[in-house]
């Protein structure tokens, strides 16, 4: 049991990266990204493209012009839609629509994947030592500890970024007043861009992690998606820490559902917690008052 | 009946897939046919030229593009032959359209194949759900299918279909036996992909350790595009099991294992012989080292000539492809083609596809390709009754067991 819940935190921490970037783009434009998981599966194929075969890159090269595609995807990804987005989020219908693209640039980034790195089921590790102990009955392995350092990472440095520099006030404005910040100057599409770009980057970080328990194709990022999803819902959305909590939470209910229940249901089982998320805690596990939710 | 041959030759030039073809457009074009003789042979049979032209459909393009590996290795076959003289001088020409692994589609190939291409036999046509699809048609004109890469009891049952691939639950039941006989381990785990592969090996299982009093410990399905088994193998894990038995993908084994070492757990595991591979070892690496698949086929690094002529050909004539299973298993069933047709001309009985249906009937323990003792006779179909046991060694695939038959207890049962 001890050992279950265990790896049901590890997991659901990468569900909890991936859920910060779908809340950061979120909170500030109110759209929900459906081509996260795309945009992070194209990079982690830069990644093993770059690494592998003819180029044999070293693996950090890989990962900063991995980077460097995704933010640059991202920011086309985000320009391509942004006249479809009222800036100042008078009209929730603009949302709605933006939305609807970023399934369709989803669905494109896939084709892309295909087109361009093939149908073929690939490899891709992190550079880890081969380390493992036991405590108490359960096995940490250097994956583990790899987990637990970068998902402590990312959470420092966006409280940083979002709390302490002028971008962070910003997208905070934009997030909770978005007419009002623009009324005061501030460039709602920048702060936009900004929410995209630290996405893309939150994929990616997400894609490398997940990869090696999953092997890489042209839907394993996309399908570890609904996990991300239902991480962001339980955590209401529009929080960074409920996505964390919500993650954990995703992870360890998964867990225990596929060791007890069905694995083959995973998904309806994901699908009902989202709903009774809905019900029961419409404004996110961690919100103080009950409230209604878009 | 045969078709104007400069006109089809465009066609084929213009459509077909594979090079054999264009190579054999070269030929015909230096020698003109007798027109006269060929008008009087079987479909896809010019006695003129010596030629017999074959087809196949394939999955060129759609969600299994790689599956047109097959196909292109069983092209590398004629090719080889046809350069090495054909069979007793008879050249094959092969042609492959491509049905995007939809059944729909490849009935209209067949179709096709049938009418305007005039094939006289389906060699390596694809799929099982799409070989199944064109039985009526093929019945209809009563066209033999000769090694169809499918697995499926309604293609033995019919008497133009003369498959090599085994039912699933043959080959698992030959896993179970091994533990059970050779590793003396009886604490089985069982993970199977749930749909007509899994259910056929699950059977299979069941069948034998049901004619033992005795059971899998745990028994646990998979969706085919699953990449987290951890749930699946802590099951066997916490069950003590001391053999895990997998039915799936290469990436369905390969993500078991690696669900196995992140918690430790060791024990004995056998998989299918598909994933006997290069690729798995792509993905597995060298947790792949020590897993077992009991297969049709000899592996690929086989000190056997006819699978090095393989890796030759495959090198000399589709040097992307990779080097594995689904290449050698579309050698062979071309393999079985040119077996049956040197049975049909050394006959002296017209070349006709009856005649071929009754050489292929008339074939008893002879080897083809890279599979031993294919055996058919009219009333029974399964050209494979034995199967092999390889091993995954320091980055090689193994034989540990030579060609020993199914279970008789699985094998005679009522499907």
């Amino acid at each position: 049991m001890i050992s279950l819940l265990w790896q049901g935190t590890v997991t659901g921490l990468l569900y909890a990266i991936a859920a910060m970037g779908l809340v950061l783009i979120f909170k500030s434009s109110k759209m929900v990204n459906f081509a996260h998981g795309a945009i992070a599966g194209l990079s982690a194929f830069v990644v093993y493209v770059a690494t592998t075969g003819a180029l044999g890159w070293p693996w950090l090269a890989g990962v900063l012009l991995a980077l460097s595609v995704a933010v640059g995807v991202a920011g086309f990804a985000y320009l391509a839609i942004a006249p479809l987005l009222n800036e100042a989020n008078t009209l929730k219908d603009t949302a709605t629509t933006a939305t609807i693209a970023t399934l369709g640039f989803g669905l494109m980034a896939e084709g892309v994947i295909l087109w361009v790195f093939g149908s073929n089921i690939v490899s891709l590790d992190l550079p880890l030592p081969a380390w493992s102990t036991s405590i108490v009955g359960v096995r940490l392995t250097s994956y583990d500890i790899a987990v637990l350092l970068v998902t402590a990472l990312v959470v420092a440095g966006l409280f940083v970024l979002i709390d302490r520099t002028r971008l962070g006030i910003a997208f905070r404005a934009v997030s909770s007043r978005p007419f009002a910040a623009a009324v005061c100057g501030l460039s709602v599409k920048r702060v936009h861009l900004f929410s995209w770009i630290a996405s893309a980057i939150l994929g990616v970080v997400a894609a490398l992690l997940v990869v090696p328990t999953t092997f890489l194709s042209s839907t394993t990022v996309a399908t570890f998606m609904l996990q991300a999803f239902a991480a962001a819902v339980i955590g209401g959305f529009e929080s960074l820490p409920g996505s964390v909590v919500g993650g954990i939470l995703v992870g360890i209910a998964s867990n225990l559902f596929t060791f007890y229940v069905a694995p083959e249901f995973i998904n309806s089982f994901l699908l009902a917690l989202i709903l009774m998320s809905l019900s029961f805690f419409p404004g996110g596990i961690l919100s103080r008052r009950v409230g209604a939710r878009v | 009946m045969t078709k104007d041959s400069s006109g089809s030759k465009r066609d084929l030039t213009r459509r077909a897939v594979f090079s054999g073809s264009l190579a054999l457009a070269g030929a015909a074009a230096i020698a003109r046919p007798n027109l006269s003789l060929a008008s009087t042979a079987a479909p896809g049979i010019d006695v003129a030229k010596k030629t017999v032209r074959v087809g196949a459909f394939a999955p060129i393009t759609g969600p299994v593009p790689f599956y047109a590996i097959i196909n292109r290795a069983s092209d590398a076959y004629f090719q080889e032959l046809n350069a090495s003289g054909g069979i007793q001088g008879w050249k094959v020409e092969y042609v492959v359209r491509d049905d995007g692994y939809e059944p729909a589609r490849s009935v209209a190939v067949t179709q096709r194949l049938i009418e305007e291409d005039q094939v006289f036999a389906l060699v390596a046509s694809n799929g099982t759900a799409q070989n199944v699809a064109v039985i009526p048609v093929a019945k209809q004109h009563n066209l033999p299918i000769v090694g169809p890469s499918g697995g499926s009891p309604k293609l033995v049952a019919e008497p133009n279909i003369f498959p090599l691939l085994p039912d699933y639950a043959l080959s698992a039941a030959a896993c179970t036996e091994y533990s059970v006989d050779v590793l003396k381990k009886d604490k089985i785990a069982l993970l199977w992909e749930n749909d007509e592969l899994g259910r056929a090996a699950k059977r299979g299982i069941d069948l034998y350790l049901s004619s033992l009093n005795k059971q899998t410990v745990v028994d646990a399905s998979f969706n085919v595009r699953s990449t987290d088994f951890s749930a699946q193998v802590r099951r066997a894990a916490e069950a003590n099991a001391e053999v895990t038995i997998i039915f799936g993908s290469n990436a369905n084994l390969a993500s078991a294992l690696r669900a196995a070492n992140a918690i430790g757990y060791k024990c004995d595991w056998f998989a299918p012989f598909f994933t006997a591979d290069p690729s798995t070892y792509g993905l597995a690496k060298d947790l792949l080292n020590g897993v077992r698949f009991s297969s049709w086929l000899m592996p690929v690094d086989a000190d056997n000539e006819n699978v090095r002529r393989y890796r030759e050909a495959i090198v000399k004539h589709y040097p992307k492809d990779p080097m594995g299973v689904f290449g050698l298993n579309g050698w062979t069933q071309a393999s079985l083609f040119a077996a049956a047709f040197d049975r049909l001309v050394s006959s002296g009985n017209p070349i006709t596809r009856e005649g071929l249906i009754d050489a292929l009937n008339g074939m008893s323990n002879v080897s083809v390709g890279a599979s031993k003792n294919v055996t058919f006779s009219k009333d029974d179909h399964r050209g494979t009754r034995q199967e092999t046991m390889i091993q995954a060694q320091d980055g090689k695939f193994r034989v540990v067991r030579d060609f020993t038959p199914y279970p008789s207890v699985v094998f005679n049962a009522k499907p």
